[in-house]
């Protein structure tokens, strides 16, 4: 079935299949077969096609082997966890810089596989940015300081504000909110 | 039936079910031992049933009953059901009951019957086993169907892999047995037939013999071109009989007449009959005990202003008892009913209501989770698989359970009250059923939480049933381990779960009603009948709307008298404001509480309403083709009627009239049909040949349109000499100015006719174009007002097409009239009613309840992108400046809970409450007991 044919007006499924393409990518992104992610759309009245698709996707799923141990994937336990872990971590910016591509509604099954690109998400990796304060121009007023949403960034008044860069989400919010008289955050490309 | 309106006596005779429905919990256990087999009714007889059984799988209430083919009855014999039974459901010693009720109104919502083509051999149906209805077609193509699901050929219970439909089966005959009219609905269902025959069977060829596509309801001239456009689809416009079986194989033979290559055989595997709709069953028989009139088709015989209304005060109907119709209209002229008797009982709303009230919520906040479980065995639909005293062992096992216990049924009275008893004995502070799905019964057990002074959230449903026990009943030992596996999870998100407050919030009685026409007007006067102040703003200088062109229906009501009759009543009814030349500059608030400021004559005001209801209404296409607005003898359908009701000179001597229909619509640019066009050339034609029956009238059409009972006018118009002439898009008719044969100038125009296959040229002396009905231009501004949508064609968009055509998504605005799709009065004043009862069912609150499993921000995370406000469908989420830069903030009374925003949230600032990330990922790290990869991921995702 296709997927405007909701007729609740919300159709969250097209959401929910751009999240999955996105996670398929960054599956291969990080080595792991993108396999083990699936997603299918079906109506309520589809139950026997629900138990075949779930019954193949368990096979396929059993064929790979657990995670990491796939015939291609080969991680060793502690690489994964540090693969996933780093991959955790970059959520929020992977979702703002997708923002637009994660909101868009497919119709064309033929448009899904180039929605996200490998090169696109590798490329997304590679040059992830990061946000640094310039002391030299910084006059710590605060107002990055307070508007941060985790927090990051360490400084008192009249103390010259850092960005804790284990912290940092890369969200952009300080950039934004430091006066331009100041231009104290800098951007990393 | 006695009395009179506001005070009826009615009789009920209550035939047995031979069941006890307070105790009969549909476990279905009955059904599978009763020995005795019969043709399942629901199943239209293709399958067989048992005697003791459930009606369908989805009956409310969920309940069995005993059919007359059961042993007991018939012989007294067996009573195996009543043995088996755990619940002491059964009572074969149940007689007929006499209930006598005393009632204020009354609605007859009888519905239809399906035409029985039994009778009429020209089908074959109940000779040829291939021949089937469409509604035997219906329950084939259901997964609760008699093949669960799977298309089979009643012969050799093969795939039928090509099949043809037949159209107008009972319908749009003269002839014995048929009904004259059309019956509205089977050219889209057949549609619908064919998209889900090609789901099940891609390779399938699918083929439908038709008269006209009648598309005419909203969206439904997209859902034509879908379905044309399948491979191995064929749409052939003729008149076929069905011939005969082929002996060997039992293919059906149908015969068909074509323009090109005249009659035709071709072979199917199986033929579906597109029956009609014809009136209920014992339609006489209602309409004398309700002393009511029915019209000769046998249906509610209708005030032409109020369809909803019947010839008995006080009586009521809805649905197609009006006539043929579709959910949508079936949809709002039951809610309309319902305003209806609103307006009759209205000094008597809320009399026999009373007040629960539940013990004060004991604060659990600072205590362990003390959880207890309760394992269902749903009768045997459970038991019978999962072992359900090894679950509750296990369930003892799991952490920070103190408590675990079987039922027989959970949700029979005495177990709720038992779970209710045990929450207090034991301390439990939160509660897991494993039964069945929540999406049936939450509401009843977080009933039973609040009974016994606990927060309703604190309880989480395994469902062991339908993910479970139903669909592994093959694999018993895995199917409860699968079952302590859901226990599991579902404990684990229990331990988790918070404590939420629902919050009510007041409700301003008053409502809005945008636009002053029919619709509007409607509305305004059935909401202010029944005690609601109400503000009927208008753009003109004077109230009417479009009706104020239309002289007459195709039905011959007089328009004009009864819009002034609105007008009058509308300006007499002491709480209706109206406000003439307004303008809507600004809408703020929400459901209940809402403020919209207009300008209008008298300046600007600001309204304070709980309700708004939308019924702006449409407006006329202006062509562009044909010679419109350079040549005077080029009218619209609407100018026409005008000018008739004037007796204008050049009209009413006109030798030719010739109408052009679908200008403007069914086109790339508006890819939907006007609806009324047909109606409204027939209604002009007919008065024409009144006024002169010599007079040449022809009307060019795509596909007639005149669906329902407006059909019978159709047939008058040809009976009468009105030329019908069908034209192709491919090659639509040309017009240009000319003189006739005696000099006279008129309009030329040429059309191919497909029929005579050759071009036929008519000099008119009028051209009347069947213009679109096209959204009115204030519609952007009102749906960006109001924050509502709009329909790829311009028209509002309403919260759900079959089931919700009246409400938007936004909670709190109502939708009328044209503004929702082109429409006839009689169905717009069905609408206005509905409209009006939907915004009483809000109004006649007090106050509007906000659920408590709803969207939150925490402020200090949100970085104010705005991501979540671009994804909400229900505007609950607003920007709100503050020191720290813009905060979103969730409105809860708008908020549905879909969780939208927290899937685009990039720092998880706004989470749905009940469904909060820690809640969810507990029960997900439980799905496997032990598991290295998960423990691996739950070390990267322990983040909170």
């Amino acid at each position: 079935m296709s997927l405007n044919e909701c007729n609740y007006i919300t159709q969250g499924n097209f959401y929910a299949l751009n999240v999955t393409l996105l996670g398929k990518r960054i599956l291969q992104h990080i080595g792991l077969n993108p396999g083990r992610l699936q997603i299918e759309f079906m109506s309520g009245g589809d139950g026997l096609l629900f138990a075949e698709v779930v019954d193949a996707f368990v096979k396929q799923v059993q064929a790979l082997g657990p995670l990491g141990k796939g015939a291609e994937e080969n991680i060793g336990s502690q690489a994964l966890a540090s693969r996933l872990s780093s991959v955790m971590k970059l959520v929020p910016y992977i979702k703002i810089a997708k923002r637009e591509k994660l909101t868009a509604r497919l119709t064309n099954e033929a448009a899904y596989e180039a929605h996200f690109t490998s090169e696109e998400i590798d490329s997304l990796f590679e040059n992830v940015v990061s946000y640094y304060i310039e002391p030299s121009a910084c006059k710590a007023c605060m107002t990055c300081l307070r508007r941060c949403p985790v927090d990051a960034i360490d400084g008192r008044k009249n103390w010259i504000h850092v960005i804790d860069q284990e912290k940092c989400i890369k969200c952009g919010t300080c950039l934004e909110a430091c006066p331009p008289l100041f231009s104290a955050v800098r951007k990393n490309f | 039936m006695e009395g009179k309106a506001g005070n009826f006596k009615v009789t009920l005779t209550q035939h047995p079910r031979y069941i006890r429905e307070d105790k009969c919990t549909g476990c279905g256990i009955c059904v599978k031992y009763c020995p005795v087999e019969y043709p399942d009714p629901f199943n239209q007889a293709i399958s067989k049933n048992k005697a003791v059984h459930v009606y369908f799988s989805q009956a409310i209430p969920l309940v069995a009953y005993i059919d007359q083919s059961c042993l007991y009855l018939k012989e007294k014999k067996c009573l195996v059901c009543d043995s088996v039974c755990q619940a002491d459901a059964i009572d074969l010693r149940q007689r007929e009951e006499k209930i006598n009720v005393a009632v204020g109104a009354i609605i007859l919502a009888s519905g239809i019957k399906p035409f029985d083509p039994r009778n009429h051999a020209e089908y074959g149906y109940g000779k040829m086993q291939n021949v089937v209805t469409s509604m035997d077609y219906e329950r084939l193509l259901s997964s609760t169907g008699p093949y669960r699901g799977e298309i089979l050929r009643a012969s050799d219970k093969k795939h039928p892999k090509n099949i043809a439909w037949i159209q107008c089966v009972g319908s749009r005959r003269t002839t014995m047995g048929g009904n004259s009219y059309c019956s509205g609905v089977c050219c889209t269902y057949t549609q619908k037939q064919v998209i889900l025959t090609k789901d099940h069977a891609p390779d399938a060829r699918c083929t439908i013999f038709h008269n006209d596509i009648r598309a005419f309801g909203k969206d439904f001239e997209r859902y034509f071109q879908r379905t044309a456009a399948l491979p191995g689809v064929r749409f052939i416009r003729s008149y076929v009989s069905v011939d005969r079986e082929e002996p060997e194989n039992r293919n059906v033979v149908v015969r068909y007449a074509t323009a090109d290559a005249g009659v035709k055989e071709e072979t199917f595997d199986m033929v579906v009959l597109s029956v009609g709709l014809t009136p209920p069953a014992d339609h006489l028989g209602l309409a004398q005990t309700f002393g009511i009139a029915l019209s000769d088709h046998g249906f509610n015989r209708a005030d032409p202003v109020n369809p909803i209304a019947t010839s008995r005060p006080g009586i009521f109907v809805s649905g197609a008892f009006q006539g043929p119709t579709d959910i949508p209209e079936s949809v709002f002229s039951a809610s309309g009913a319902g305003s209806l008797c609103g307006t009759l009982l209205d000094k008597r709303r809320g009399k026999l209501t009373k007040e629960r009230i539940y013990p004060s919520e004991r604060d659990v906040a600072g205590e362990e989770p003390r959880i207890g479980v309760f394992v269902c065995h749903c009768g045997a639909n459970i038991s019978s698989v999962v072992n359900v005293s090894s679950a509750v062992e296990y369930a003892l096992t799991l952490p920070n359970v103190v408590y675990a216990k079987e039922q027989l049924f959970s949700c029979a009275t005495n177990s709720a009250q038992e779970i209710t008893d045990l929450a207090r004995e034991k301390g439990l502070n939160r509660v897991v059923i494993a039964a069945c799905s929540p999406r049936t019964l939450e509401p009843l057990f977080r009933d039973t939480l609040r009974e016994a002074g606990l927060n309703q959230y604190y309880m989480d449903m395994a469902n062991i049933r339908e993910h479970c026990s139903w669909v592994h009943s093959k694999q018993k030992e895995a199917a409860t381990e699968k079952a302590k596996d859901i226990i599991r999870m579902s404990v684990a998100r229990a331990r988790r779960l918070e404590p939420l407050q629902e919050f009510d919030l007041p409700v301003n009685k008053a409502a809005l009603v945008v636009g002053g026409g029919i619709a509007g007007m409607t509305c305004a006067l059935s909401i202010a009948s029944q005690g609601h102040p109400v503000h009927l703003v208008e753009r003109d200088k004077e109230l009417g709307g479009m009706a104020r062109r239309i002289p007459t229906t195709l039905e011959g009501m007089d328009v004009q008298a009864h819009l002034s009759d609105l007008i009058r009543k509308v300006y007499q009814h002491p709480s209706i404001h109206v406000l003439h030349d307004a303008q809507i500059i600004d809408v703020a608030g929400y459901v209940g509480n809402f403020e919209t400021t207009v300008e209008s004559e008298r300046g600007v005001s600001r309204i304070q309403h709980g309700a708004a209801v939308i019924a702006v209404g449409a407006d006329v296409y202006q062509p562009t083709e044909y010679l419109y607005g350079e040549n005077p003898q080029v009218v619209t359908h609407l100018e026409l009627g005008e000018r008739i009701a004037e007796k204008d000179e050049t009209i009413e001597s006109a030798q030719s009239v010739v109408m052009i229909q679908c200008v403007g619509c069914r086109t790339t640019e508006r890819n939907y049909c006007s609806r009324v066009c047909c109606s409204h050339a027939i209604k002009n034609a007919l008065t024409l040949k009144a006024i002169n029956p010599d007079m040449n009238v022809d009307i060019l059409f795509r596909d007639m349109r005149s669906y329902g009972l407006r059909e019978d006018y159709y047939r008058a118009a040809a009976d009468k000499g009105v030329r019908f002439i069908r034209w192709e898009p491919e090659d639509p008719p040309k017009v240009e100015a000319g003189t006739g044969e005696d000099g006279r100038p008129v309009v030329k125009v040429t059309v191919a006719d497909p029929i005579l296959g050759q071009r036929l040229e008519l000099d008119a002396d009028i051209l009347s174009l069947a213009a679109a009905v096209i959204p009115s231009p204030s519609t952007d501004a009102i749906a960006s007002l109001f924050k509502v949508t709009l329909s790829p064609d311009g028209f509002f968009k309403e919260a759900h097409v079959k089931l919700k055509p009246v409400e938007f998504a936004t909670d709190g605005v109502f939708l009328c009239g044209t503004a929702h799709y082109p429409k006839h009065i009689q169905e717009t004043i069905n609408q206005a009613y509905g409209a009006a009862g939907r915004v009483l069912t809000l109004l006649s609150r007090d106050t509007v309840v906000a659920s408590g499993a709803v969207c939150a921000v925490t402020a200090k995370k949100c970085m104010g992108c705005g991501a979540c406000l671009d994804v909400c469908t229900y505007g609950a989420i607003e920007m709100q400046k503050s020191r720290k830069g813009d905060k979103a903030v969730v409105n809860p009374v708008l908020c549905k809970g879909d969780g939208l925003c927290n899937a685009v949230c990039p720092t998880g600032a706004i989470v749905l409450q009940h469904f909060t990330d820690r809640v969810m990922l507990s029960q997900i790290d439980a799905v496997s007991a032990i598991s290295d990869s998960v423990l691996q991921i739950d070390e990267v995702t322990a983040c909170d």
